[in-house]
């Protein structure tokens, strides 16, 4: 062919060859290649290994970090609670998570093939965490119990994602997104632990239940992704934050009646389901 | 006859030069140069039929890429090419500093293929290798404050872990 005979090109005299461009050494034109081809590279990393890139120099060390897959396939945690936990920290560095993939959950059960249909999982549930929770379900289509448990907000915990919080919901996030719809046909149970996260108590008096309750629109907004989205929920319990005893007894009343009409209001695409709240603690009444 | 001139006029037409940056020539087919998309987009708007200069790239690098813009351009059965590639990594990693040249070269000239292709390369190479020795590897300078170092190394504490 024509084409080869006029490049005629030989790689062996290529390797040989002196190349001068990097004058400085291999690390300062590391340093010099543009982000996007570097992100390139470490989003085909596992999570471990991407990870530990952070640790390499300034340059790399928040590198790694606006990567939108995760992956925990390889990772050697074989207990779930440290996963969770790598999981919870990874995700609160995540604002626009694409996709969750950790199966090494999977491997503990004996079987890759085995899926999932039990998961616990714990967030502070600000407005970065719920693409994240979202992609939960995306990636764990078998599950049947989904367990969340909001944690309380710890002021040390702080860092650039609260900074996104202002960016608003819809930055990272689509309450109408369908990517999930359908493939949820397994999930019958959903249990949110600690609803309403820590509220904010020592202002009782002056502020009305409304925006008590709207300061923690991101965990509404996710029931009501959830009750539209899950065809085949049958029970979401949900158990309200011990917070809510440090209020007066009127006031912890009327947080809890709107509260509960609030969430009843929200269309529910499975006929079956049935929500309640604080279910052990009206037996206990 | 008048339709083999014409033919045969279409063929050298189909030939482009692109010159690097240290004015090396190369001519090569035009679908060869369309793998790359900054020089498919030159060719577009400025025709063949004066040398292209390819700036940034220097001759030797310039000529690895068309070398895999050729036979990329063959349209072989997948299992050739997947061997092909294998081994123009292998030789491409050996140097270092030929390696990256030609990441930032087939990045800059937009090769969406060649880019994958180094880059799945160069994950490997990182893969399974504790700081240490990515930086030992890369001479990669460690900047980072015994600080900084100790909170990631907390933070992310199950990352390192023993492999």
């Amino acid at each position: 062919m024509r084409g080869s005979k006029a490049s005629c090109i030989s790689m062996d005299r290529l390797s040989k060859k002196k190349h001068s461009l990097c004058s400085d050494g291999f690390d300062r034109c590391l340093s010099k290649l543009p982000d996007n081809l570097l992100l390139r590279i470490l989003s085909l990393l596992q999570m471990k290994d991407r990870v530990r890139t952070g640790c390499l120099s300034t340059r790399w060390k928040n590198l790694w970090k606006p990567i939108s897959n995760i992956d925990f396939t390889q990772t050697n945690m074989h207990k779930t609670p440290e996963l969770i936990a790598a999981i919870d920290k990874t995700l609160s560095y995540h604002d626009v998570l694409q996709s969750l993939s950790f199966k090494e959950i999977l491997g503990i059960s004996g079987s890759p093939s085995v899926s999932v249909t039990d998961l616990t999982f714990e967030t502070e549930f600000w407005k970065c965490n719920l693409s994240g929770l979202v992609y939960v379900l995306r990636d764990f289509s078998k599950l049947e119990v989904l367990t969340i448990n909001v944690m309380r907000n710890h002021d040390n915990k702080s860092g650039d994602f609260y900074k996104e919080e202002k960016s608003g919901i819809n930055a990272y996030w689509k309450p109408d997104d369908s990517s999930v719809l359908g493939l949820q046909q397994h999930l019958k149970t959903v249990k949110i632990n600690g609803f309403l996260g820590s509220l904010d108590t020592s202002a009782e008096f002056e502020t009305t239940t409304e925006s008590i309750l709207n300061a923690r629109d991101t965990e509404f907004v996710f029931v009501k992704f959830l009750l539209r989205n899950l065809t085949e929920l049958e029970t979401m319990i949900i158990t309200i934050t011990e917070e809510l005893d440090n209020f007066p007894a009127l006031k912890k009343l009327d947080i809890l009646s709107q509260l509960s009409s609030r969430l009843l209001a929200f269309s529910k695409s499975s006929r079956k389901a049935q929500i309640l709240i604080n279910p052990d603690q009206l037996t206990d009444a | 006859m008048a339709t083999i001139i014409t033919k045969e006029q279409q063929e050298k037409e189909k030939m482009v030069t692109l010159v690097s940056s240290d004015s090396e020539k190369f001519v090569v087919e035009q679908k060869v140069a369309e793998k790359s998309h900054v020089i498919k987009m030159v060719m577009n708007c400025c025709g063949i039929e004066s040398p292209i200069p390819v700036r940034r790239v220097k001759g030797d690098i310039l000529k690895s890429i068309l070398e895999y813009c050729e036979k990329h351009s063959k349209g072989e059965a997948q299992e050739v090419m997947e061997k092909w590639d294998k081994e123009y990594m292998d030789k491409a990693e050996k140097d270092l500093v030929f390696f990256h040249d030609l990441m930032l070269a087939s990045h800059f000239l937009h090769i969406q293929e060649l880019v994958d292709l180094i880059a799945v390369t160069f994950a490997g190479m990182l893969k399974m290798k504790s700081p240490e020795e990515i930086r030992q590897k890369f001479n990669i300078n460690n900047d980072l404050t015994k600080e900084q170092e100790e909170h990631i190394m907390t933070t992310f504490g199950w990352a390192f872990q023993p492999i």
